[in-house]
């Protein structure tokens, strides 16, 4: 079925939205939200709860992009529930994804000033355009969907060395055009 | 900011992406494995155009060179040529050691001059010229009948029949050959004379054609003969100057240069088969006609047996 077709049923609150919607992005939920909680039944958890949430989004939201909106919001939600588990237990693939981040800081005091989400969103899109489809892509899958090293190899049908390269040499290039965009601790 | 902060915001970049990261397909183009593997095609592909290339070029420089056949060919018939004069020789010999020379050949030509300049010379008066070459026309003739009543014993040896025409015959070919290179003699070739003879079966071994010619101007003469089958061949002749004769064993051309007023005879021993027809005909490609160039005299063959001792 059709994004659109699944929208409208949102918008006719037809429960078989969220049954179509199962059928067609259950997977990728499971995939964003194991990544990040790193448990399967966190994940499943995460994906339910990405379900009601839809649901209580759509109307009035009209999604462009029905996929990337379902996906952020099952990552936003497998997000919260990491810092829920996070004082019970880690998870080693997600902390390198933040210990990784860590690098594109210049350092970890904390912006008095704070830029509103908006406006960081805004940079981190812009440099997101100066990049390569293929660099960009590989930065989206490693710090968005969190996916492994070896999963992003396999996806792109390159060797885990060239992405941990370019994966290197995109957070070097995020650093800086962050202190060039006044994103700086 | 902390890290955590930073992985929240970038959350919060545009769906374009997270759909276009979710939904790329890298190319097969972009595929490195397939890209070495393709690679690795293409040169193997080179290499065998440049092998299966360099093999068509070689075959078909062999097939121009061999096509065009040049020295090398002649040499290799030249080589032939010699070695089957060799063995035309070797054959000479036997017979010389038969006891058939050429010396007595001659001898049995020359009797009847001989005779004849008796007969003449024990004449009252003097005789006309005329009456001279007629005379001597007429000993030949009567020479010729007497060859052709002596020509009825005699077999020939198969074997040795058989190598020596081969051989004389191979000869003939090659030396027609060469003389078709030298600008095609037999077309413009004027015959003067021709002889017929049916070889009757007997204990001869070895016949002979004598030819006698009396020259009046200098003249390149060619001698053929014509077998049965009306195949014909060149003979392998040879002028000597000294005596006069051509024997086959000298032979290296079929033409040959016979100074003015000269006398030249052929003499020539071919071994037939019995039953052969052979005719011997003598030509000249000189503007001369018969009659100038034999001096207005007479040509005579004779074909004799001979019976090996």
């Amino acid at each position: 079925m059709e994004d659109s077709q699944i929208i409208e049923l949102y918008w006719q609150r037809s429960e078989n939205a969220i049954a179509e919607t199962s059928k067609k992005y259950g997977k990728l939920c499971r995939h964003i939200a194991m990544n990040i909680v790193g448990n399967f039944s966190d994940a499943e958890e995460c994906e339910n709860d990405t379900y009601v949430a839809v649901w209580n989004a759509i109307p009035p939201t009209r999604p462009q992009i029905f996929s990337a909106f379902i996906s952020k919001i099952a990552r936003n939600i497998a997000l919260n529930r990491y810092e829920y588990n996070k004082a019970q237990k880690r998870n080693n693939q997600f902390d390198m994804v933040l210990s990784e981040l860590e690098e594109c800081l210049a350092c970890k005091q904390t912006v008095e000033d704070a830029m509103e989400e908006k406006e960081v969103a805004s940079v981190l899109d812009g440099f997101l355009e100066g990049l390569s489809k293929e660099k960009r892509v590989i930065f989206v899958r490693r710090y968005w969907y969190s996916d492994s090293v070896k999963e992003i190899a396999k996806r792109m049908q390159i060797s885990e060395s060239k992405v941990k390269t370019v994966l290197f040499r995109t957070r070097k290039e995020l650093q800086e055009y962050l202190l060039q965009h006044g994103v700086t601790v | 900011m902390t890290e955590k902060e930073l992985f929240r915001e970038i959350g919060n970049i545009k769906e374009e992406y997270v759909a276009e990261a979710q939904e790329y397909k890298r190319s097969v183009w972009q595929n490195t494995v397939f890209r070495r593997s393709l690679a690795t095609a293409a040169c193997l592909l080179v290499c065998l155009g440049i092998y299966w290339g360099m093999e068509y070029f070689s075959k078909d420089m062999a097939m121009q060179e061999s096509a065009i056949a040049p020295e090398s060919c002649k040499d290799v018939e030249m080589e032939a040529f010699q070695a089957k004069t060799e063995s035309l020789q070797m054959t000479t010999e036997q017979t010389a050691d038969a006891g058939i020379a050429e010396e007595a050949l001659t001898e049995m030509v020359q009797k009847p001059a001989a005779a004849l300049e008796e007969e003449v010379s024990s004449t009252d008066g003097v005789a006309t010229e005329a009456e001279v070459d007629a005379k001597m026309v007429c000993i030949p003739a009567q020479r010729k009948e007497q060859a052709e009543t002596d020509a009825v014993q005699g077999m020939l040896p198969v074997g040795e029949q058989s190598n020596l025409k081969e051989n004389i015959t191979q000869a003939g070919m090659e030396q027609d050959s060469s003389l078709q290179e030298a600008g095609n003699l037999q077309d413009t070739s004027v015959k003067l004379d021709t002889f017929q003879g049916k070889i009757k079966s007997g204990k001869a071994q070895w016949d002979a054609f004598f030819i006698q010619v009396q020259q009046a101007k200098a003249a390149d003469l060619k001698l053929s003969y014509t077998t049965a089958e009306g195949k014909e061949e060149a003979v392998l002749v040879k002028y000597n100057a000294e005596e006069f004769q051509i024997s086959l064993d000298d032979a290296t051309d079929s033409m040959t240069t016979v100074p003015d007023g000269k006398e030249l005879i052929f003499s020539y021993l071919y071994l037939v088969q019995e039953g052969e027809w052979v005719e011997v005909i003598l030509a000249t490609e000189a503007d001369l006609t018969k009659e100038q160039l034999l001096g207005g005299e007479y040509s005579t063959f004779y074909l004799m047996q001979y019976e090996e001792e």
